[in-house]
């Protein structure tokens, strides 16, 4: 057990019926989560992302399928059981979610209440939550006398407070602006590598998925279209779902003839490339697009890249790249 | 101004309408919080749905609420001498003021309730919350303020029941106004107990509005 994926999931389907309509949410979901993972999820709004992560700790029934956590099958767990699974399973939302009522202290202390424990006990493991989280001076406020940020860190100590081994986020940074989120994603990045707690990321936002996840899966239509390492996806994206993820929406506009992709990891930079290449083979290339991206602590630069119209002359510029191990593919419809 | 019976008098009437409001806020609150919980639990989008349960208890609260007050009251007569031994008198008026409110009381709750964020259910809930935990430790407290403000609603239309229930056996500053302004003309006893009727609403709801500010830590 303690190899094997943390969570697993199975044939996973989630139906909604109405009166008289069926939305089919999830289907045929199968999962693979590994300990100690940073598990992102992505996908566009609609897609049921929030089903698939609701499913995991059964707050939401799934129709078919199974889930399992630590070898154990959620769905067939009788309540008890099941409230005592969803322990090990912290969550954090997109909305916080807080006690309004309570102070940041008391609604750290919130889940060690649910399970009894003693009072300055899990007074005390609040109190060293809040201060892990950066809020060691803000434990008396309240969640309307606090930032967003500083909510979702309160809501990240809480999720914590009976020492979970899987932090569920949904759309955790999507309410902040880009500072807090990135420090928000460290935060979280921190937990897993300190606690080695495995955490399932649901996000919108390739840029998310690309600074703090081990593992992808994309979700598209209810269905998960693409799942792997996240420098392989990023690479080789293999679906339309995916190459939308990682190209602009702006590169949709552009004329689709002879676009390629050209991906570099950090060690190298973009001129040198671009220029020995027009140089060497002759021909002119137009630079339709051009960024940096940070996987995983790694800066890498993809470019995108019109290749003339004749024939010749492109394949004389993939034989260059072939030749000097520069990743450079063509773009089938963006 | 009045002699020293006349305001004996209406020192009683106060008393008896303080306490016919009390009590029957109390015991309203008692039946109504119980209804009010459980049709926020079993409703369609609830902790623990049950259509049976919620349209048996809807039905029963809307019917209740159509009663006019007067005319429950002398339905119920049988009833109250069952439970207090007599018809009259402060303790049999609450009896009937208690059938009356307790549903009012249940639909006050259920808005209240309703109006706490389903997410913090939901994070309860993924906390391996109870049913029971959540209802006692998220949706009571987090609705608090509400309820606050909600009780005082609740008291004074009670005060109101109260009042009326003078035209038909039962005390207070109500009996006092029907007694001395309706059959014997005498205004100024009518004008009087009326001011101090107008006097413990807005005592009721200034202290409703005070608290429930004081209960509130969602700012400003
Ligand atoms: N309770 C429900 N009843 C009926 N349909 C639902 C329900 N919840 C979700 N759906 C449907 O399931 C699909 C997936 O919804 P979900 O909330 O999981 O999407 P999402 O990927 O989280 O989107 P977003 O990014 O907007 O949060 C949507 O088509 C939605 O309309
Ligand atoms: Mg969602």
């Amino acid at each position: 057990m303690a190899d094997g994926p943390i969570i697993s999931i199975e044939g996973l389907e989630k139906r909604f019926s109405g009166k008289n309509s069926e939305v089919f949410a999830l289907r045929g979901i199968d999962l693979a989560i590994g300990r100690g993972d940073i598990f992102g999820i992505i996908g566009k709004s609609g897609a049921g992302k929030s089903t698939l992560v609701r499913c995991i700790n059964m707050l939401e029934r799934p129709t078919g399928g199974s889930v399992f956590f630590e070898g154990r099958n959620l769905c067939r767990l009788p309540e008890a059981a099941l409230r005592e699974a969803r322990r090990s399973m912290g969550m954090i939302f997109q909305q916080f979610n807080l006690l309004m009522q309570r102070t940041a202290l008391q609604n750290v202390c919130f889940p060690l209440e649910l399970t009894g424990a003693p009072k300055e006990e899990s007074r005390k493991r609040a109190e060293e939550l809040l201060e892990m989280v950066g809020l060691a001076n803000r434990m008396d406020a309240y969640p309307s006398q606090l930032s967003g940020g500083q909510k979702q860190r309160v809501a990240i100590a809480r999720a914590l407070a009976t020492r979970p081994r899987v932090l569920l986020c949904d759309e955790a940074t999507s309410a902040l602006d880009p500072a807090t989120t990135d420090s928000i994603l460290a935060l979280i990045k921190d937990i897993n590598a300190q606690l080695g707690i495995t955490a399932v990321v649901i996000t919108h936002e390739m840029s998310v998925i690309e600074k703090i996840c081990s593992h992808v899966a994309i979700i598209s239509k209810g269905v998960i279209v693409e799942q792997g390492l996240v420098e392989d996806v990023f690479f080789h994206p293999q679906t339309e779902a995916a190459r939308r993820l990682v190209l602009p929406d702006a590169l949709r506009k552009l004329p689709q003839a002879h676009l390629y992709r050209l991906i570099f990891n950090g060690r190298s930079s973009f001129e040198p490339v671009i220029a020995n290449m027009v140089l060497e083979c002759g021909c002119p290339v137009n630079i339709m697009y051009a960024d940096t991206r940070d996987i995983n602590g790694v800066a890498f630069g993809q470019m995108v890249l019109q290749l003339p119209e004749r024939e010749e002359s492109r394949a004389r510029i993939m034989a260059y790249a072939k030749a000097h191990s520069i990743m450079l593919e063509e773009m089938k419809h963006v | 101004m009045f002699d020293q019976q006349t305001i004996e008098m209406l020192l009683v009437g106060v008393w008896d309408t303080l306490y016919m409001t009390v009590a029957a806020t109390f015991f309203s609150y008692v039946f109504g919080m119980v209804m009010g919980v459980t049709l926020v639990v079993c409703r369609k989008d609830g902790i623990r749905p049950n259509a049976f349960v919620y349209s048996v208890l809807d039905v029963v609260v809307n019917l209740t609420r159509s009663f006019p007050f007067l005319i429950l009251m002398i339905a119920v007569i049988p009833f109250t001498r069952f439970l207090v031994g007599t018809t009259i008198g402060n303790n049999a008026t609450v009896v009937p003021l208690v059938l009356a409110a307790a549903p009012f009381v249940a639909r006050l709750v259920e808005s209240s309730l309703l109006e706490v964020d389903n997410g913090v259910v939901e994070a309860a809930q993924s906390m391996g919350g109870s049913i029971w935990q959540i209802i006692v430790k998220v949706l009571l407290p987090e609705a608090r303020p509400s309820l606050i403000n909600g009780s005082a609603v609740s008291a004074i239309t009670i005060l109101g029941y109260s009042a009326m229930s003078g035209a038909v056996g039962g005390g207070g500053l109500g009996k006092l106004a029907i007694m001395y302004g309706y059959n014997r003309y005498q205004t100024d006893i009518m004008i009087i107990t009326v001011v101090l009727l107008i006097i413990i609403v807005q005592a009721f709801q200034s202290f409703g509005n005070w608290a429930t500010r004081r209960s509130d830590k969602r700012g400003s």
